[in-house]
């Protein structure tokens, strides 16, 4: 019977069987993109949501009515949009797993054969010493190993198979709602930067015409070369100069705040740009995936890993 | 010369116009590109105008936050209405997901099945030749206590297993 159990298995290694490939790297990337997926629908409200809150400081409902009802619109639309993702993106997560879930049964199932036949390897070792025809205990381990290992890579071919073309549609999806993501984050930081100068704008104003005004006079007294500083000239400019400090006072921590809303849409733009790089990565991986499991050979994961690296690095600076 | 200020403010107004229908018309082809370019044109609009313009300059920036605004309304509308598509693919996602858990399951089931096939087969091997020999000559006496042996100790490794 044993006899018969091993030809059995030597039929299907005969078949040819790869080694199971090794997908954690895979479904740590998938929960990688979940996460930056989800940042960059976060940036995108969070951002809405700091122009709503730059435009009321307006404090002008008929110059503004229209863009905050824009805006109140979009974060709905986010809003009612969001838990679908959410989702779709635990699915895919739980897909990985499952794939992983295959190799790992795989994988423990050819410990257990092991585990099985290393006892009753050591067990039948003082009978193999005798001079009657031994079991091959360590061929049975092989071959079921073998034969348990060809029906993961079976199973692990035939979730592939089943998923990819639906894994195709949704990593179309995804992008377009990432496109649609980055095209609101790419127009926040001008929209902020107005919506904070609006207030200030009769200061502005004023503050380049003082600029200006400085620039003549210091170019009048760079012309008598030599001569004696005209008293009224310097005074004048000590006035502008006294004007110009004051002006400071809001002028300096505006440039400051604008700073941040330059370095705010840099981060959310990397982001979002990294988020579609590492969806492109994914698709593209588990497309090979199911290559590398027809052909027998480990699959290349080292462009996605390296790109989730790169996210999990800006998503840690977020 | 307010005849001068007059025309230079009448030149910004209009070049203020013609930035607004440019994010216009930027806006409709949802071309991102171009809203953001007209947007900085519109931010530094104020830096270029005559200090009595104000009132344009006020208008320039407010006209940079209302194409942000509608290009963010448009762009979140077109992520609501790809929802019942993405709804539709998480089910889908879910059941292949599902379907691989179920796989690995299966496998692992199979598993506990192949050690438990392995053990049998090994004690119907051992049993068999155990039965080929003879109780009444020492050497094949010896064997055969140890075959017996090792039967009983694959048989608790069997039962181990079934407990799993």
């Amino acid at each position: 019977m044993l006899q018969r159990l091993i030809l059995s298995v030597c039929f299907l290694v005969v078949g040819g069987c790869g080694t199971l490939p090794d997908i954690k790297p895979f479904a740590d990337a998938t929960v990688t993109m979940k996460a930056a997926v989800a940042g960059s629908y976060d940036a995108a409200i969070l951002r809405t949501q700091d122009a709503v809150a730059a435009v009321r400081v307006i404090e002008s409902p008929t110059e503004t009515a229209t863009a905050l009802a824009n805006y109140e619109k979009a974060i709905t639309d986010f809003n009612a949009g969001r838990p679908h993702r959410q989702a779709l993106l635990s699915a895919l997560v739980k897909y990985a797993d499952g794939l992983a879930a295959i190799v790992d049964a795989g994988k423990q199932a050819g410990d257990s054969v092991k585990a099985v036949s290393s006892q009753v390897q050591g067990l039948v070792s003082v009978f193999m010493a005798n001079p009657l025809p031994g079991v091959p205990v360590k061929l049975t381990e092989t071959l079921l190993t073998k034969a348990i290992e060809i029906g993961s890579l079976n199973s692990l071919d035939a979730a592939l198979a089943s998923a990819s073309p639906i894994v195709e549609e949704v990593v179309k999806v995804l992008d377009a709602d990432l496109q649609d993501i980055a095209g609101a984050i790419g127009t926040k930081a001008a929209a902020l930067e107005a919506a904070y100068r609006v207030p200030y704008i009769d200061q502005e104003n004023q503050r380049r015409a003082l600029i200006l005004r400085r620039d003549v006079l210091l170019k009048s007294i760079g012309d008598p070369a030599g001569t004696a500083l005209p008293a009224e000239t310097v005074q004048k400019l000590r006035d502008v100069e006294t004007t110009l400090s004051s002006i400071d006072r809001w002028y300096v921590p505006l440039q400051e705040r604008l700073l941040k809303v330059k370095e705010t849409a840099k981060a959310d733009e990397e982001l979002v740009t990294k988020a579609r790089a590492l969806l492109a990565q994914w698709v593209a991986a588990n497309r090979d995936l199911s290559q590398a499991v027809k052909e027998s050979r480990k699959p290349n994961v080292g462009a996605l890993v390296a790109t989730a690296l790169e996210v999990r690095d800006v998503l840690s600076k977020q | 010369m307010p005849a001068d200020n007059d025309s230079i403010l009448a030149e910004f107004a209009a070049k203020l116009r013609g930035l607004i229908e440019e994010g216009a018309r930027a806006l409709e082809r949802e071309d991102q590109a171009a809203i953001r370019l007209v947007q900085q044109k519109l931010n530094h609009f104020p830096d270029e105008s005559p200090s009595a313009a104000d009132a344009l300059d006020r208008t320039a920036l407010l006209a940079a936050i209302d194409l942000d605004a509608a290009n963010t309304r448009d762009a979140a509308a077109r992520i609501r209405s790809r929802s019942d598509e993405v709804a539709r693919l998480a089910k889908l996602i879910d059941a292949a997901a599902q379907s691989a858990a179920g796989s690995a399951e299966t496998l692992r089931l199979n598993s506990v099945r192949t050690a438990l096939t392995s053990a049998t087969d090994a004690i119907s091997a051992f049993k068999s030749l155990r039965e080929q020999l003879k109780s009444d000559k020492p050497d094949e006496s010896t064997i055969k206590t140890e075959i017996t042996q090792i039967i009983d100790s694959i048989q608790l490794l069997r039962n181990r297993i079934e407990k799993v």
